[in-house]
């Protein structure tokens, strides 16, 4: 054994020895660098690619699809397919004059002439034009129904869209091939009139191409309304522009409208997009954009590592802290998001909310304020208790219907006022099941926050975390009051199904004559100042009736290397790639 | 045994196709797969919602719904018969396609950290076996039940943390600080220490020794700037090749008969040699290059061993290659650290990474491009040989008590046999045959992927796309995920009663 020992002894002296004499091996391969660094492509114009996370794979160029549709594909097409229009960071509508203009010419019937912009081409050199906004409406507008009968019974359309919304209302657009101006007339006025066209619009001359006819006679087939020949370009528009994971179809299929162009995709790995040559708008500050697919709980870390150079995590109170703690390594933007969070009333009859006096108790007990600094302060300092439903608190109108519609009588909890209120009604010790979705920490402590305040006042809050939200809200034996959040879409009109008698979103059984009719107007109409006037009666009604309870905006957080600039905090669900082409690097 | 095959898979099939059955209800009951949309407030949102329950069938009740998936699988069974169905994702992807990603992402990350723990643990457990109750033993016990124990998102997040950013913080200007490399050095001491033991005079010796040495050694590499640009040279390279024959002929046949070492010897010298004659060829080959130089070493190495064997001709033969293959690794390692100078430039300094399987759009020399791939695997892999280490060893350390328990051992031992041969020819084999069950499973694990490693580190292998799938509540990739972690698992538990017999002629199958 002794001997081992020592040749075990020796070898340790050996090894380390090694690792001594390798220190004079390092030096050896300068000779072979230039072999390596030869390959590096040449410094371009717009500098380094910037890197951005996103949490989803891509799977389809056609984002109106209904297989399509999803924020995954917006993400990337963001910078790929341009509109008239698309939403800015606070969910408002910017105007692309680049790509074209619109204005209403007239206002019954409401008529909507879209102009391209005579420069405004595909990046395979073929003109942006009338061709491409009548498949639009082909797809979305036409109706056209296939011969077949689906399981509930009706005729499965030909296209399949994820929803036709304001289109349904449009008239067939009458242009010819190559038209650069063309009118979307109404069949009557619709308040989202500007939000109609999708903010992708897709070439029409590829889809032509891949259903194997000219541009020129999808033109005709539409105008005659040619089931036959349409059946081919149906098939392709439907599914032929989606994707296996890395499997990237022919660039030739996937022309673009916008500052880049899809360049490369490796599976599971990332997305690379370079700048399209032929964009006849600005060109975009960086050249090249990688989009690496990244969990969302694992991007602080690579933005820390310079794997990533943007990123846009859902929030929570360690992603901050975390975030915080890289200090100047990163720059963190903190702002809102536009979805919000509410407490809605059972008022169905004989439920315990539909006595209008308990629905003010539980108002006046509810710690709003509390609740916003407690629990969304910590991710955005500048948060602020949310008061009305239908605008945000940095809508420029939010202060003026505030003022208008809402008193201010539930800013800050009354115990002592709910609780009389709730002995008048007999009803002290009553239970309140609070509906919640499960697992929501933030949710569970909303709860709690209100249980701790309403139980002094007389209530018994009982926590009711569900799965199924979605099915808990319709059942509506299942609880007293309702907190969820909507996410807010940017469309003036989608609250109407919220709000009015028997509508599908509204099962609390809440029907107030005024607000339908306020509701039934403002859908027809397109005179903003009137918009406002509309929402803002909608809003009083909403406070007085006691219909729910706003409480929040979600926090938002976007963080990104502090080399790199033009990067915003993204409110609207357009993500944080939405404009991507103003991304550079100092 | 062609009864037993022909049962077990039998009776396997209805196990999997009950399997699948429970699988698909509890995928399917776990959650609400409308959930986003239905807090949606998007115009079109009645229009999303009508569209997904078409997509996923979703207004037939679950337990239907297995039917029409099973369908579409069923055709999977016959491959050119049928179209092999496994139904769509929510976002509207085939599942065999998904599929067909997640799976050669999970091998990559997976087999290498698999085989690489299997190694590790199973000599690190023969030698604790054979130093029983000593400090080694007490250490890797220790510090096996301490990685088996950690939760493996923490070890990996913290990897992340001290592994690639901080280290890559430290990459910008590699220095090891003077206390620094006497703390390394104490801790090697300790080490060194512990594991050769001995009388109170030869501790002291190894533990200044190696102090000396490590602290040394440290110390001159930072001062040489070799973390900057690190390389081996060749002259560690000759020392480590000339070790590596001594170590497998130690091995292979021991140092009674010469003629075994000499070929050993031979075969390093020639990989040295190799060193500066395949200077060009190994600039930028390809994969095809490396693969046919291994293959010319094994030729290279059995020449050698049949020509200096003489009568051991056997053990020289493999003392020969296996010490070519050591060498040929050396070399590459060597040439993969060249590039590493020019690859920190590429990736701004950020060497080791923290997600992903490659720098997306790297394109380099054969050398650049496998140290893209080497940064990227070294945390995963470490994590999870981290925490598999521990099994391995345990297992091989009782497997191998056990059988020097035996009373054939002691036979073997008081007949005269030497120490290695003992060990190595009578102890070894026999105490690998219950480790044969362990490396079955673990393969079968390996097919179903590494969930966590695989959601911290981002890899979109299989684990991934289970747990992403099972979040959305989207049945069809459970699923998929299911049929391929299901059959593994059958499959290779198969396999293990096979070997099984293979290996212990007392066990009879069927």
């Amino acid at each position: 054994m002794t001997t081992k020992r020592r040749g075990m002894a020796v070898f340790a002296v050996l090894t380390a020895g090694a690792l001594a004499l390798s220190a004079c091996g390092g030096g050896d391969d300068d000779s072979n660098e230039s072999g390596g660094g030869n390959t590096e492509s040449p410094a371009e114009s717009g500098g380094d690619p910037i890197t951005v996370a996103s949490d989803a794979e891509f799977t389809s160029y056609n984002g109106n699809s209904e297989t399509g549709n999803g924020t995954w594909n917006a993400f990337v097409l963001n910078g790929v397919q341009d509109g008239f229009w698309d939403y800015g960071p606070q969910g408002e509508i910017v105007r692309n004059e680049a790509f074209g203009t619109y204005e209403v010419t007239s206002e019954d019937p409401l008529t909507v002439r879209y102009t391209f912009a005579e420069d405004a081409t595909w990046s395979d050199g073929v003109a942006i034009d009338c061709d491409d906004l009548l498949l639009e409406w082909a797809t979305q507008g036409a109706g056209y129904e296939t011969a077949e009968i689906g399981e509930d019974g009706n005729p499965i359309p030909l296209f399949r869209v994820p929803g036709t919304t304001g289109y349904d209302l449009v008239a067939k657009p009458t242009c010819q091939p190559g038209d650069k101006e063309v009118e979307f007339v109404y069949s009557e006025p619709f308040a989202d009139w500007q939000q109609v066209t999708n903010t992708n619009m897709l070439p029409a001359h590829i889809v032509a191409e891949q259903a194997g006819i000219t541009p020129e006679d999808l033109v005709t087939a539409i105008q005659n309304d040619d089931l036959t020949a349409l059946a081919p370009v149906a098939e392709f528009w439907n599914t032929g522009w989606d994707m296996e994971p890395g499997a990237l179809l022919d660039p030739a299929v996937l022309p673009s409208s916008g500052p880049y162009v899809i360049d490369s995709w490796e599976a599971g790995q990332s997305l690379t997009l370079v700048a399209n040559e032929n964009y006849y708008g600005d060109p975009p500050a960086t050249d090249t954009i990688v989009i690496r697919f990244i969990p969302q709980d694992q991007q602080v870390q690579a933005l820390a590592n310079g794997e990533v150079d943007v990123i846009a995590p859902q929030v929570n109170v360690d992603l901050v802290a975390s975030l915080e703690a890289l200090g100047d390594q990163v720059t963190m933007i903190t702002g809102d998001e536009m979805t919000w969070e509410h407490l809605d009333f059972n008022q169905t009859p004989g439920a315990v909310m539909a006595d209008p006096n308990l629905r003010q108790a539980f108002a006046m007990c509810v710690p709003r304020q509390q609740i916003v600094d407690n629990l969304i302060a910590p991710a955005n300092p500048e948060a602020v208790v949310m008061n009305l439903r239908e605008f945000f608190p940095w809508d420029p109108e939010y202060d003026q219907v505030v003022g208008e519609a809402y008193g201010g009588e539930y800013d800050e909890p009354d115990i002592e006022g709910a609780a009389a209120l709730i002995e008048a009604a007999g009803a002290t010790g009553t239970q309140v099941r609070i509906l919640r979705s499960d697992p929501n920490p933030r949710r569970a402590d909303t709860v709690a926050a209100i249980k701790a305040s309403c139980d002094q006042a007389g209530f018994e809050i009982v926590d009711t975390p569900t799965p199924d939200l979605g099915a808990g809200i319709t059942d509506v034996t299942s609880y007293e009051v309702a907190l969820f959040a909507w996410a807010g879409s940017g469309v003036m009109t989608s609250g109407a199904s919220l709000y009015r008698t028997a509508e599908g979103q509204n099962p609390y059984g809440y029907s107030n004559p005024a607000v339908d009719a306020a509701w039934d107007e403002l859908v027809v109409t397109t005179d903003e100042a009137r918009q406002v006037e509309l929402l803002t009666e909608i809003e009083t009604h909403l406070w007085a009736d006691l219909f729910s309870i706003p409480l929040y905006a979600h926090p938002g957080v976007t963080a990104h290397a502090p080399d790199v600039t033009g990067v915003q905090q993204n409110a609207a669900q357009t993500q944080v790639s939405f404009n991507m082409e103003e991304w550079s690097r100092s | 045994m062609l009864v037993f095959i022909v049962r077990r898979v039998i009776i396997s099939f209805f196990i999997l196709l009950a399997a699948t059955f429970v699988m698909y209800l509890l995928t399917a009951n776990s959650g609400n797969p409308l959930g986003d949309l239905q807090e949606s407030r998007a115009p079109n949102r009645e229009a999303l919602i009508e569209a997904r329950i078409r997509l996923l069938n979703l207004d037939t009740p679950a337990p239907l719904r297995y039917f029409i998936w099973l369908k579409g699988a069923a055709g999977c069974l016959v491959p050119f018969a049928l179209e092999c169905d496994l139904g769509q994702s929510i976002q509207g992807q085939d599942v065999s396609a998904l599929l067909g990603v997640a799976f050669t992402q999970t091998l990559q990350l997976v087999v290498a950290a698999t085989v690489l723990a299997m190694i590790l643990g199973i000599t690190v457990g023969i030698v604790t076996a054979l130093r029983q109750y000593s400090g080694l033993d007490y250490t890797v016990t220790f510090s096996a039940f301490l990685f088996f124990s950690l939760p493996i998102f923490w070890v990996a997040v913290l990897l992340k943390e001290y592994g690639a950013i901080r280290f890559n913080d430290w990459l910008a200007d590699p220095t090891v600080p003077i206390t620094v490399a006497v703390v390394l050095g104490a801790i090697s001491a300790l080490f060194w220490m512990i594991v050769i033991a001995g009388d109170r005079n030869r501790r002291i010796t190894t533990f200044v020794a190696a102090f000396v040495a490590s602290a040394g050694a440290l110390w001159l590499l930072s001062e040489t700037q070799w973390f900057a640009d690190p390389g081996l040279g060749v002259v560690v390279i000759a020392v480590t090749a000339v070790g590596l024959a001594f170590l497998t002929t130690a091995v292979v046949a021991g140092f009674t008969y010469r003629n075994v070492l000499y070929s050993a010897l031979a075969s390093a010298a020639v990989g040295i040699v190799c060193h500066f004659a395949l200077g060009p060829v190994l600039d930028d080959p390809s994969s095809l290059t490396i693969l046919l130089l291994a293959l010319v070493t094994v030729g290279v190495g059995v020449g050698i061993g049949y020509a200096l064997g003489g009568l051991q001709r056997r053990q020289a033969i493999q003392a020969a290659v296996f010490t070519g293959l050591g060498t040929g690794a050396l070399l590459f390692l060597d040439r993969l650290l060249g590039a590493w100078d020019s690859y920190s430039d590429r990736v701004n300094g950020r060497v080791i990474a923290t997600i992903g399987a490659r720098t997306p759009n790297f394109e380099g020399t054969f050398w650049e491009e496998g140290l893209d791939r080497a940064t990227h695997l070294v945390l995963p892999t470490i994590a999870i040989v981290l925490i598999s280490f521990a099994t391995y060893t345990r297992y091989t350390r009782s497997s191998m008590l056990e059988v020097l328990n035996q009373d054939y051992v002691r036979t073997a031992r008081s007949k005269g046999l030497a120490e290695r041969g003992v060990i190595v020819k009578h102890a070894f084999r026999n105490a690998m045959i219950p480790i044969t069950t362990l490396m079955a499973f673990d393969f079968a694990g390996v097919l179903s992927g590494a969930v966590i490693t695989e959601n911290v580190f981002g890899w979109t292998g299989l684990g991934r796309l289970f747990t992403d799938s099972l979040r959305a509540v989207d049945p069809n990739p459970v699923m998929g995920f299911f049929l391929i972690a299901g059959t593994a698992a059958v499959v290779f538990n198969m396999l293990a009663d096979i070997a099984y017999a293979f290996l212990d002629p007392r066990i009879r199958l069927s």
